[in-house]
């Protein structure tokens, strides 16, 4: 019994340690940040890590869980992002580059974003979408009377970096912070017509 | 006052010469399809299948190939383009038509990915049942979720199709466009009289009657017209016409670097055609090999015949085909080419159009005959290369007189 006893146990330590490094490994995606104090929730689904290609309504909340405590204080930022492709648009009529003419200069987009943080419920709403948030930054920094269009979609490539931080611990969330869609049309504009193949 | 009448009436007259002459000249292209057959004159009725909805009552865009148009909320693809003329070898292998479509996402901030797919309208249908769609019209990105999208006409089709574009964030946001397809041609066959059947696509060997009195082959031109019984939206009546080009050049060999470049890049010619003298008129390139001919973003195979290279400036050549020894080129300018009576055709030197050729007629003279069929909305052109091949002196024998010797 003792014969089999010994490696028995070696063989559940192994694993337990095997286990501890994964969960670590996974909690701290895949070593690159610290192991977080607290998770996020958004309509029932949980962010553990830092993570990119988020992507982050307006008007969605996130709940802080923490792991150890109930509460903490919370505080959020949201910070422009340089993008591989340069995302245009246009503030009463001037036409701006986000690489060129915003992500240089201002750093901080927390408050165009009209986030409201609950420290009672330990929750982090987020109420304006991008669109929204550039004319409350327009208005705010580029004495415009808000009228924003946008050239083109958003960009591919993480724009913003939502930084939620608790209990001396910060979650990154690298992405978009969009509108819900309410309406897709297929061009009424000039189609180009193209032939191709063999007879 | 006398001179100003004359002076006005000899602008109203060039005037009038002006619109003839330019009538004349693109007659297909000038006029509505119920003014052309009007003025042609020569119309085939094709049987079509009553429950399916005429061309000619369709509200919706037509796409066409080289064009760029307006979309509306139904577009049909045009049979005659999927289904080329230049070969009769080729019989139900079909080119590809395809329109680049886009959608966008409201509001402008909203995430932009969509999902692109093509359904048969009536899915449970007697002829869409067993039948994958995208086999009929597919529709690709080039990146997944991309808001542009290339649709694509492979074959002709009998169930009305429907292209929906949907967000990726939300199913229930979606826009929609109905695909139809105009019944195409299949095939046509041109005989003048019951002994001068026009092989479309490659050459017709004539025997020319050189006897003014004599009786040479040909006749009233008998048109028959094959359509394809896969379509949505019916296309029943074509009006015809015919006229027959002088070759304005012709050569047999190698490539004259004097018409344009010659490169060659990864096993294919491509061969330019850059002389300004070439582009007075259309033009027909021959081959006894399978080329390529076109422009760049498409090729298209001929496997013999003629190529109208009106619009098309390169020639594309496999080099494990090629054999310079064996390619004829032969331009006709389209200007030159004077009408054969439309509705008859006999070869023989007491015919009008046949004795103005009588000057620089020769054994094996090419000319180039030319057909255009044109339905409400399809338009399809047939050439041959008229190759007079032998002369006849057949003396018509308008009477028998029996001798005053002959015993019974």
């Amino acid at each position: 019994m003792k014969k089999i006893g010994r490696p028995l146990i070696g063989l559940i330590a192994f694993v337990l340690i095997v286990a501890i490094a994964v969960a670590l490994y996974v909690g701290t995606n895949g070593f690159q940040s610290g192991l977080k104090s607290f998770a996020l929730m958004r309509d029932g689904s949980y962010v553990y890590n830092d993570t990119t290609a988020y992507k982050v309504y307006a008007g969605d909340v996130f709940a802080v869980k923490h792991y150890d405590k109930d509460k903490d204080d919370i505080s959020v930022k949201i910070v422009p992002v340089k993008t591989k492709e340069d995302f245009r648009f246009y503030v009463d009529g001037l036409e701006y580059s986000w690489n060129s003419n915003i992500v240089p200069y201002y750093t901080d987009f927390t408050s165009y974003f009209g986030i409201s943080v609950d420290q009672g419920a330990n929750t982090v709403a987020i109420k304006n979408a991008t669109l929204s948030a550039l004319k409350e930054f327009a208005r705010a920094k580029l004495g415009s009377s808000g009228e924003v269009s946008l050239v083109s979609g958003l960009p591919k490539e993480d724009m913003f970096r939502v930084e939620i931080t608790s209990d001396d611990s910060t979650m990154v969330l690298s992405g978009w912070i969009y509108s819900k869609p309410d309406k897709l049309e297929l061009a009424d504009e000039t189609l180009i017509i193209n032939m191709k193949g063999d007879l | 006052m006398k001179a100003l009448k004359k002076i006005v009436a000899g602008v109203l007259t060039a005037v009038v010469s002006l619109v003839s002459l330019v009538g004349c000249t693109d007659k297909q292209a000038g006029l509505e399809y119920d003014e052309y057959k009007e003025s042609v004159n020569n119309v085939v009725e094709v049987p079509v299948d009553e429950d399916k909805p005429s061309v000619a009552d369709f509200d919706g865009q037509i796409v066409r190939t080289g064009g760029a148009y307006n979309f509306s909320k139904n577009m049909a693809f045009l049979g005659s383009d999927l289904v080329r003329t230049t070969s009769t070898t080729t019989e139900d292998a079909f080119a590809e038509s395809s329109v680049t479509v886009t959608a966008t996402v409201y509001p402008a901030d909203a995430n932009q990915n969509v999902d692109w797919r093509v359904e048969f309208m009536n899915a449970s249908s007697t002829w869409a049942t067993g039948k994958s769609v995208t086999d009929y019209v597919s529709v690709t990105t080039e990146t997944a979720g991309s808001t542009t999208a290339t649709v694509t006409c492979k074959r002709p089709f009998a169930e009305q199709i429907k292209l929906v574009c949907t967000s990726q964030e939300n199913a229930e946001i979606s826009d929609y466009r109905t695909i139809d397809f105009v019944q195409a041609v299949k095939s046509v066959s041109l005989t003048f009289g019951e002994d001068l059947p026009i092989n479309f696509g490659g050459e017709t060997s004539v025997s020319w009657e050189v006897n003014p009195n004599g009786i040479g082959v040909g006749g009233d031109a008998n048109v028959q017209i094959e359509m394809y019984q896969d379509y949505t939206l019916a296309d029943n009546t074509y009006a015809w016409e015919c006229d027959m080009i002088d070759p304005t050049y012709f050569e047999t060999g190698e490539w004259n670097t004097s018409w344009g470049s010659e490169i060659y890049d990864a096993g294919i010619w491509y061969m330019s055609i850059e002389s300004d003298s070439f582009y007075d008129g259309k033009m027909y390139f021959k081959s006894n090999i399978p080329f390529y001919s076109g422009a760049s973003g498409y090729s298209e195979r001929l496997d013999l015949g003629f190529c109208d290279i009106f619009n098309i400036t390169t020639l594309k050549f496999d080099s494990e085909l090629i054999d310079t020894s064996y390619l004829s080129f032969i331009f006709y300018s389209s200007g030159v080419g004077a009408q054969i009576n439309k509705e008859r055709f006999v070869p023989t030197f007491s015919d009008n159009y046949c004795a103005k050729l009588n000057s620089s007629m020769q054994e094996n003279s090419l000319y180039c005959l030319r057909f255009f069929v044109r339905g409400t909305k399809n338009t399809y052109e047939y050439t041959s290369l008229i190759k007079v091949s032998e002369f006849t002196n057949n003396p018509v024998v308008k009477s028998v007189t029996l001798g005053d010797n002959v015993k019974f």
